[in-house]
């Protein structure tokens, strides 16, 4: 009796670990996925209706990050999904077309403004649902390496991805702000 | 002579991986390996196969001393109940997740089918000139 309920706990954490790689993941990022072909196709219906240009900056900018985000999303790798925000946040040409869009837009067209919230505000959610395990384990470990005394240099990673998940949140978390509209949402 | 014998080294040195690259890779697998979720799992895993081990190499006599509580609960009839109801809820949980998601993404598109089609007809919608793909690989895509 014994072994055959150790047994059965191993099948059961065995099933447990492919429901969860097999159907609560994809679906956690399916979630996120369709809301962005919902933001690109809204996006698309404006360009349709002779609302926005279709070869204006504001349309080709943000479809094309509309486009990389659902494409970060095809596998879950968190780090994977990190690099790709510090890639945007490193590129200077990009981040002066966003300025400029959101300082033009102010006025004009609510739909696109609530687009545009609506990129951010899904993006802001991965971001905090990617980073909310790291935030559990991480600073624990840090305390316990640190007080320790070992493995100072992967102390040191810790404590600089740290600073770049926050760096990023700051970033993600004044674009929403900027871009929020009371009448669009 | 000095010269010719610099560039390879250079080289050489370039292509080496330092401690420090070493590290970000197992900061960044750990990183990913607890964002999957699994590693809850990993360490109950690992609590049950060493209770495995104990139970297969411990004689009886010395088990029923010192692991007696715990071994009374996985030898108690009713068992199987304790793992078989978590596993059947979280399956039964995530097929409703599931089911949820698909059924809200397929509401959407029927709207948006009903309002390309209308739209197009009556001449509200123009068509775009240009398409832009995502590039996203459904086949290789999780």
């Amino acid at each position: 009796m014994l072994y055959f309920n150790l047994i059965l706990t191993l099948i059961c954490f065995w099933l447990i670990f492919r429901i969860n790689s097999l159907f609560i993941q994809p679906a956690r990022w399916n979630r996120y996925r369709f809301r962005l072909f919902e933001l690109r196709d809204n996006l698309a219906l404006l360009a349709m209706r002779g609302e926005i240009e279709e070869q204006s900056d504001e349309y080709i900018t943000l479809m094309s990050m509309l486009n990389k985000a659902v494409n970060e999303t095809s596998k879950f790798k968190a780090v994977k999904f990190l690099r790709f925000l510090i890639e945007i946040k490193k590129n200077k040409e990009l981040q002066q077309k966003l300025n400029d869009i959101v300082s033009k837009m102010s006025s004009e067209n609510k739909e696109y403004q609530a687009i545009l919230h609506g990129y951010f505000e899904t993006v802001h959610k991965m971001f905090k649902d990617q980073t909310k395990s790291f935030y559990w384990f991480v600073p624990p470990l840090i305390f316990m390496l640190g007080c320790c005394h070992i493995l100072n240099n992967m102390v040191l990673v810790l404590k600089s991805r740290l600073d770049v998940i926050d760096t990023l949140d700051n970033d993600i978390q004044e674009k929403k702000e900027k871009t929020f509209c009371p009448a669009a949402a | 002579m000095s010269k010719h014998s610099r560039k390879p080294q250079k080289r050489q040195e370039e292509k080496q991986t330092s401690n420090q690259d070493v590290v970000i890779h197992i900061v960044d697998t750990f990183y990913n390996l607890i964002n999957s979720g699994n590693f809850v799992g990993v360490i109950l895993l690992f609590i049950v196969l060493l209770s495995f081990l104990v139970v297969w190499k411990l004689p009886p006599e010395l088990l029923s001393n010192h692991i007696g509580t715990i071994l009374k609960i996985l030898e108690n009839d009713k068992y199987y109940l304790l793992v078989l109801a978590p596993t059947t809820a979280i399956s039964i949980i995530a097929n409703f997740i599931q089911r949820k998601i698909y059924k809200t993404e397929i509401r959407r598109l029927v709207y948006l089918r009903k309002l390309l089609m209308h739209g197009r007809k009556e001449d509200i919608l123009k068509p775009l000139d240009d398409h832009h793909p995502s590039e996203f690989d459904l086949d290789n895509g999780e």
